[in-house]
């Protein structure tokens, strides 16, 4: 899980901070969720759910399937390409571990 | 069949929320954006998500009585943005929460307390595409997002959304037996 946070762009943009939470998963960025907040120190908090919500999913998928721990992804480029959505690879590329 | 601008009849005034029985057509969301949602605000069940922007995003509206959701589903709540005046965030604005409902309980994915009214389809779809998305796998993969607390099987969202948790209970697995015992 990834943190981006950045100062805020627009006509507000100096009381605003953008933060936004990316996933990790077979290679892929993904994003998640992104908000543009109020810069008074408030932001972790804000995106703390976010944050445990897909720290969850992905421990329990890293459970079942190999999301590429060891694989290494170059952030910026990716982020210029990302698409929300877990890639179709998790299912499809026969990474999916045994069940039995 | 999704609801669009296009289309003739009370379901395509936007916000036609049912009293009693969630609707039987999906909605498409992004005919949603620019739209004011009623005060009291709606939940909608989220049938599609495309994570590419411009893509199909289509839910159900949830009755005004009862809503209620079952384990596996991402929920919208959607209604009016904070009425305080307030220079940075200017009016008119909407507050929309992502919720995923897993083992009885429902869980925060993702909140925006002051979204344009035109484009928070297109800031939630993230959220969203992502909660699906991790779901389905989750389930197809074994996990029982399902499992209950309620006999009925379902959570009642109205009550379950003001104890909501953040990140996910522990998730009972399903095991096939061993072939020899």
């Amino acid at each position: 899980m990834l943190l981006h946070v950045a100062p805020g762009t627009g006509p507000e943009a100096d009381t605003v901070i953008s933060v936004a939470v990316w996933a990790v998963a077979a290679g892929v960025l993904v994003p998640v969720a992104a908000w543009d907040l109020p810069d008074d120190g408030g932001w972790p908090e804000r995106v703390r759910a976010t944050v445990m919500f897909a720290m969850s999913a992905i421990t329990g998928l890293g459970e079942h399937v190999d999301l590429g721990e060891c694989d290494a992804v170059d952030l910026d480029a990716a982020a210029g390409v990302a698409v929300p959505g877990l890639p179709r690879s998790l299912a499809l590329d026969g990474r999916v571990a045994a069940m039995g | 069949m999704t609801v669009t601008p296009d289309d003739t009849g009370a379901a395509s005034q936007g916000f036609a929320i049912p009293d009693d029985d969630a609707t039987d057509e999906d909605v498409d969301v992004l005919y949603l954006a620019g739209q004011r949602p009623p005060a009291e605000g709606a939940w909608l069940w989220v049938t599609t998500a495309e994570g590419r922007r411009g893509g199909e995003f289509t839910a159900l509206f949830l009755p005004r009585n009862r809503p209620c959701a079952s384990g596996g589903d991402v929920l919208l709540r959607i209604a009016p943005g904070s009425s305080l005046a307030d220079e940075q965030w200017p009016l008119p604005a909407m507050l929309v929460r992502v919720m995923a409902v897993v083992a009885g309980s429902v869980i925060h994915v993702a909140a925006w307390d002051h979204l344009a009214l035109e484009e928070w389809p297109e800031i939630v779809r993230p959220a969203v595409a992502f909660a699906m998305g991790a779901l389905k796998e989750l389930q197809e993969h074994g996990a029982d997002v399902g499992a209950y607390r309620h006999p009925s099987g379902q959570v009642e969202v109205d009550s379950a959304a003001g104890a909501a948790v953040a990140g996910f209970p522990a998730l009972p697995t399903s095991v096939r037996p061993a072939a020899d015992g």
